[in-house]
């Protein structure tokens, strides 16, 4: 299997690339601004979001069907993610906002003035004027890209030392990972945590100098965006499951006390593993909150990070593929069924609303994939093919 | 009205008629005093009354200071009407309540004392209740007293006490004679002892009175430090260059101890008010008279481009008032070297300074003792946010202790719990005997929930137990949502018996609603009844060996998959009867449950896998934990939580498997 | 003949039960040694403690010419300094194929941010085709190793010693559920190895130990009992009464 890896690796990446490429395309040519007009601007939001919840979904499944680490607390980074650059979209389109709103007869502000100004504008809702320490470089584009790295990367290294140092695993790893990401919830939604509290941050979509560019073609941008984005963390995830360090990481999974006596320091594997996908994720979140428009200390709630879980189960684990389809046919499909577009099933005596019964069919029928078919969707669709053969 | 008359009718037949008589010439003849009445000649008047009977001045003033009477303008007599028609009304007498003449409204006109008089009325009716032989009616003036005390009564309290018979009365007039000792008195020295007297009782009423003898006036400021040598100073006030948030913070110790910071602006404002400095132009105003000297984008020829510094202001701005003979700016630093020759400083209105200091020497010592009843409170707090965690997450504990088995539903057990009480309140009305039959019915269906759930779904995962965890929450989910489909979003009621409305009140600073005492209770109660359970019972004695060593367990003869299911059962079981307890003092939702499961497992994680004392360890660990961070930072319950599991996370760090944790190699797989 | 390990007086202790007591034991460069004892005799905690799974309470344990002090080591890190260990019911990685079970416990720079880029050269799969050929499964070397049979297991696990090539072997139970012609066959593997590296081996069989014509010492209750020949410790009348003649 390694020995014919890096064949099988640019195969695969090769396979991947082309088609998310073709799919953006068509997108792009069903598109208003740049083709026939056949998909609302909405839609291509809600596509390019989903793009980026794929790639959350093959960290996620790199961090727990490789590595066997249930990360309940993944989507904190991505929420992470989304607020460094939100901080970024948010004071600058406000500072353009505010010098704009100068006229002749006023002298220019001094900084302090501008900042005040910002400041009022910016934490008015929270009863606030002066701008947060935390806020210090969210003038500079490229410092909160950094930080969209550096953030998640760094909570994860933290909590990852701690928590793999003392050789938490298993469920225990898990509580302690849902944990964090309530603690941190809970510490935004306060007004004085500096990032707005259950406000949070708003007005993503409309990005700082490209005023003149309308939604529907910002909308495309953040499509290819997306699709740049996802390709690029799947030929990184792709090259490190194929990789000996992939083997070594599996072997993690199956038996980490094993793989220490032949001389694996399993705990800065895992920590690598952990540190990586936090990036990756948060990444994806700087992507997709500019195509959301909001965020706030609910999205990182832990239930969100369970869902996430729940898609890379129901893909199925263990297959960068499976954690992708799992992503993006849950969450179409939620927002499908619990959006009210599906057609109610009269069954005479009851019917089924979609609205209110959608989640209780999810929840049992990812049950009874758990129980099933530990494969998930790419397990039976494998199953098939092989009896069809 | 007629409610008056009635009232009125009852007190006239216990007076004499010889008194009312006299009293009616008396007011008659007084009559212009009584409808000129001003604060000023009200007095005489009502010190000369003093000699009637008591009920029947206090009728007749309670009447007057109500704006009840009336007068008929020709005669000047002084009557309560009564309406006949729309034009005309009935003239009452007073005392007799017998109609005694029919007139016109205009001819009527209402007497209305002011707000002067009618104070001075009231005190006078004090006076005349307090002494009455009437107990009901000195209960009633000392209860009106004690809500305002007036410098006139303080006379008038000195001889009730000495003439008060009954004990308990006698008390309270005592409390309220120190009261206004302390107030209005002028004898330090008596004030002093009343200070001493007081060192022992820490009820809110002394300290409210204390703290007044503390008042201090607004900031004063002179020129001159031997102006302050006669003075009782309460703080001498040094003007700080301070930002707004610093002032905001001005540290609040106590009430009486609050240090006041003043920053140099409004040092500079109260400066200039008393006269001492010239008036100063602030940055604004700067500005503001800048914007108005715009001449075609330019100030004094200077492109306005170029005033985005307070410097370059500054500069065109003292330019342009030598020229406009302004009032040239001056900055911060310089501020402050004008304050320097100046003193601000605060006093006590309390002159003695004797006093003011015995007075916070007796408030120290009271707040001390206050103190000591505030941590009480905060044990008692903590102890029932433990019970509700112990509540949660026992049952938890039992089923993961047992088989390793994280159960993400078994929040969802405490909802259906707390539904099934509501359904059963809706069915049985009354709310003791709902509760008798919810908490046992509460156990029937989440064990038969828990039974079902283990045989259909977990039984097929035991392998691995993060399956487990997801699968858990795959059902959690589902059952979150049924809920909301078949109760609705919004919450429901559980309503607790109405004899646990209300709380034990032990003083001022101590009080415990009965409804964490019964949590308490309940918390106690499982516990034993699982300490019970675990230790004496053979199922207990089964389940016991199953945590410890499955295999062995299974080898002794033990069935372990009965164990197993039975265990979910009692585990969701007791979920469901915490549920009915949790639901009587939170709200009944759908999310009841997801509330209260990232505690419980924080608790089970804490407190060690697998024992009942680990569960109440962790549970007590985490409750007054969070009760100590809440006492921190009072205003943010949100923040204490985050901090509360970061701890959690870094305790973690030092025992992994919780503060009372199993050992062997039964311990070592997880 | 130098030192490679040395035991210092170690002890050790769950729940007030001593599982180890003052026990002392050396081995040198390129020696066999076989440990016997009844269940319970602290035989596999003994061998815990070597690989740093286990901290004793007291004692050292003293590794090479440097004399490095173990106890104060991870496993991983004692695992590079060249302790390796099989276990008692054979470990391998039973979703991974038999040859990258090999790899994976190949001697190599174990640094993540190194084996991420690492490469096979081609002298390091020969070398790796040598040892599937010593242990007896070059035919199936692509097949997974859960498929594979109970005593293949243990061989693979011998093999992914041999590719790990650490200077101590510490092995327990090789010869569990194999058949005679297997157990010979293992004998075998195990002397061929031991002329390169210094073995532990822990066993119950006295047969096969007989057949290892190796130093053999007793171990019962935490503490050693005899030590020398095998003929010499049959002889011993304690160990007959506590072991053989049970």
């Amino acid at each position: 299997m390694i020995t014919d890896m890096n064949k099988s690796i640019k195969k695969h990446s090769l396979i991947f690339l082309i088609t998310i490429f073709l799919f953006t395309l068509l997108v792009t040519f069903l598109s208003e601004p740049f083709g026939i007009n056949f998909i609302s601007t909405s839609f291509v939001k809600v596509l390019g979001k989903t793009l980026c919840l794929c790639i959350a979904a093959i960290a996620m499944d790199v961090v727990w069907g490789y590595c066997g680490i249930l990360s309940l607390g993944h989507f904190a980074f991505f929420g992470l993610g989304g607020y460094m650059i939100g901080m970024w979209l948010m004071y600058e389109r406000t500072s353009i906002i505010v010098l704009n709103s100068l006229d002749d007869s006023q002298l220019p502000f001094t900084e302090i003035e501008l900042q005040e100004a910002i400041g009022n504008q910016i934490f008015g809702v929270v009863g606030g004027t002066e701008i947060p320490l935390i806020w210090t470089f969210a003038d500079n584009l490229y410092f909160q890209i950094i930080f969209v790295i550096l953030i998640p990367g760094l909570i994860a290294f933290i909590f990852g030392w701690l928590a793999f140092r003392s050789r938490v695993t298993g469920v225990y790893l898990s509580i302690l990972t849902q944990a964090m990401t309530l603690a941190l919830s809970l510490y935004l939604f306060q007004n004085d945590s500096g990032l707005r509290g259950n406000n949070g941050l708003s007005g993503l979509q409309n990005i700082p100098h490209l005023e003149n560019l309308s939604q529907s073609t910002i909308s495309i941008l953040f499509l290819w965006l997306s699709s740049i984005g996802l390709i690029f963390s799947f030929v990184i995830f792709n090259y490190i499951i194929q990789s000996k360090f992939g083997s070594v990481i599996t072997a993690i999974r199956d038996n980490e006390t094993r793989l220490r006596f032949f001389g694996y320091n399993v705990e800065i594997y895992k920590l690598f593993i952990f540190v990586i996908t936090a990036i990756i994720t948060g990444l994806a979140g700087a992507i997709y909150y500019p195509q959301a428009g909001i965020i706030n200390p609910a999205e990182i709630a832990p239930i969100a990070s369970i869902y996430l879980a729940v898609w890379v189960a129901i893909g199925g684990r263990g297959k960068l593929y499976g954690a992708i389809l799992g992503a993006a046919s849950v969450s179409l499909l939620s927002s499908w069924f619990t959006g009210g577009n599906a057609p109610n099933i009269p069954l005479g005596f009851f019917t089924i609303e979609w609205v209110n019964w959608w989640t209780v069919f999810l929840g049992i029928g990812f049950v009874a994939i758990t129980i099933f078919s530990k494969g998930g969707l790419i397990g039976m669709l494998n199953t098939l093919l092989v009896k069809i053969k | 009205m007629k409610y008056l008359l009635i009232i009125l009718f009852s007190l006239l037949s216990f007076n004499s008629a010889f008194s009312e008589e006299n009293f009616d010439n008396f007011l008659f003849k007084n009559s212009k005093l009584i409808i000129n009445s001003s604060s000023k000649t009200v007095g005489t008047f009502l010190e000369k009354i003093n000699v009637y009977d008591q009920n029947t001045v206090s009728r007749f003033l309670n009447l007057w200071k109500n704006k009840k009477l009336f007068y008929i303008k020709e005669t000047k007599k002084i009557v309560l009407i009564s309406k006949f028609d729309n034009k005309t009304y009935y003239a009452i007498d007073i005392f007799s309540n017998a109609k005694i003449g029919k007139k016109k409204k205009k001819d009527f006109k209402k007497i209305k004392p002011n707000s002067g008089v009618r104070a001075k009325i009231a005190t006078a009716l004090v006076n005349f209740q307090i002494f009455s032989n009437d107990k009901n009616k000195r209960i009633n003036s000392i209860n009106a007293l004690e809500k305002k005390i007036l410098p006139e009564h303080l006379k008038l309290l000195r001889k009730a006490f000495l003439l008060e018979e009954d004990d308990r009365l006698k008390i309270k007039i005592k409390k309220l004679l120190q009261f206004a000792i302390l107030q209005h008195g002028t004898d330090d020295k008596e004030k002093i002892k009343v200070l001493n007297e007081l060192m022992t009782n820490t009820s809110i009423e002394v300290r409210a009175v204390l703290s007044k003898l503390l008042r201090t006036s607004e900031i004063k400021v002179t020129r001159n430090i031997e102006d302050l040598n006669n003075l009782n100073i309460a703080q001498i006030i040094k003007p700080e260059v301070i930002s707004k948030k610093q002032f905001d913070e001005v540290i609040k110790s106590f009430f009486y101890k609050e240090k006041l910071k003043l920053s140099v602006i409004d040092a500079y404002k109260i400066a200039q008010k008393n006269g001492f400095l010239d008036k100063r132009v602030s940055l604004n105003e700067l500005k503001i008279i800048l914007e108005n000297n715009i001449v075609d984008n330019k100030i004094l020829g200077i492109d306005i481009k170029e005033f985005n510094e307070n410097s370059k202001r500054i500069e065109v701005y003292n330019k342009l008032a030598k020229i406009k003979n302004l009032n040239i700016y001056r900055d911060e630093t310089e501020l402050l070297n004008d304050l320097k020759q100046l003193h601000f400083y605060k006093i006590y209105i309390e002159k003695n300074k004797y006093i003011t200091n015995k007075t916070k020497q007796v408030l120290d010592s009271i707040n001390f003792k206050v103190k000591f009843y505030k941590y009480l409170d905060l044990f008692i707090d903590g102890l029932s946010l433990s019970s509700i965690y112990f509540l949660g997450a026992i049952g938890l504990a039992i089923t993961f202790g047992v088989m390793r088995v994280i159960n993400m539903a078994h929040g969802e057990f405490i909802m259906m719990g707390a539904y099934t009480g509501y359904v059963v309140q809706s069915y049985i009305t009354n709310h003791t005997l709902s509760l008798i039959i919810a908490f046992p019915l509460a156990f029937i269906i989440t064990f038969i929930a828990g039974v079902i759930m283990e045989r259909l779904v977990i039984k097929h995962l035991y392998k691995n137990p993060l399956d487990t965890l997801l699968a858990t929450f795959g059902i959690s989910i589902a059952l979150q949502q049924l809920a909301k489909n078949i109760f609705g979003t919004q919450a429901r009621p559980l309503t607790s018996p109405s004899w646990l409305d209300g709380s034990l009140i032990i003083n001022d600073d101590l009080s415990i609603s009965y409804i964490r005492i019964a949590i308490f209770v309940l918390g106690v109660l499982f516990f034993l009844i699982l300490l019970f359970v675990m230790k004496k019972t053979r199922f207990g004695l089964e389940t016991r060996s199953v945590t410890q060593n499955p295999v062995m367990a299974s080898n002794m003869g033990v069935n372990t998959e009965k164990i197993n299911m039975l265990t979910f059962g009692f585990g969701s079981g007791i979920a469901g009867v915490a549920g009915v307890a949790i639901g009587l003092f939170s709200k009944v939702t759908s999310e009841l449950g997801s509330e209260y499961i990232v505690q419980s497992f924080m608790t089970v994680v804490v407190g060690g896998v697998g024992s009942i004392w680990g569960t109440l360890a962790g549970a007590s660990l985490i409750g007054f934990l969070q009760k100590f961070i809440e006492w921190f930072n009072p205003s943010n319950t949100l923040a204490a939580q985050t901090y509360m599991i970061i701890f959690i996370i870094l305790f973690i760090q030092f025992r992994p498997r919780g503060l009372i944790a199993l050992k062997g190699r039964a311990a070592n797989d997880n | 003949m130098k030192t490679l390990l040395e035991v210092d007086n170690v002890s050790i202790s769950f729940d007030g039960f001593k599982a180890i007591k003052n026990l002392s034991f050396s081995i040198g460069y390129n020696e066999l040694q076989a440990i016997i004892g009844p269940n319970g005799a602290g035989k596999t905690t003994f061998m815990d403690i070597i690989t740093g799974q286990t901290k004793p309470d007291n004692g050292h344990i003293l590794w090479g010419e440097k004399s490095i002090d173990l106890i104060r080591k991870t496993e991983s890190e004692i695992a590079l300094l060249g302790i390796g260990r099989k276990f008692q019911k054979p470990t391998v990685f039973e979703n991974k194929t038999i040859i990258d079970n090999l790899i994976l416990s190949q001697k190599k720079n174990r640094n993540p941010f190194k084996v991420l880029f690492q490469k096979n050269t081609k002298s390091e799969l020969t070398s790796i085709e040598k040892i599937l050929k010593d242990i007896n499964l070059y035919m199936i070397k692509d097949s997974i190793a859960g498929e594979i049979s109970h005593g293949q297991k243990q061989w693979l696990e011998i093999g992914m010693l041999l590719s790990q090539n650490p200077k101590l072997m510490l092995i327990d139970e090789p010869a569990a559920g194999m058949t005679q012609t297997e157990r010979n066959q293992t004998v075998s593997i195990l002397k061929n190895i031991a002329k390169s590296s210094s073995i532990i081996v822990v066993e119950h069989d006295m047969e096969f130990v007989r057949n290892l014509n190796c130093r053999v010492t007793v171990l019962n209750e935490g503490s050693i009992l005899s030590s020398g020949s095998i003929d010499f410790i049959t002889q011993n009348e304690k160990v007959i009464e506590v072991y053989l003649g049970r």
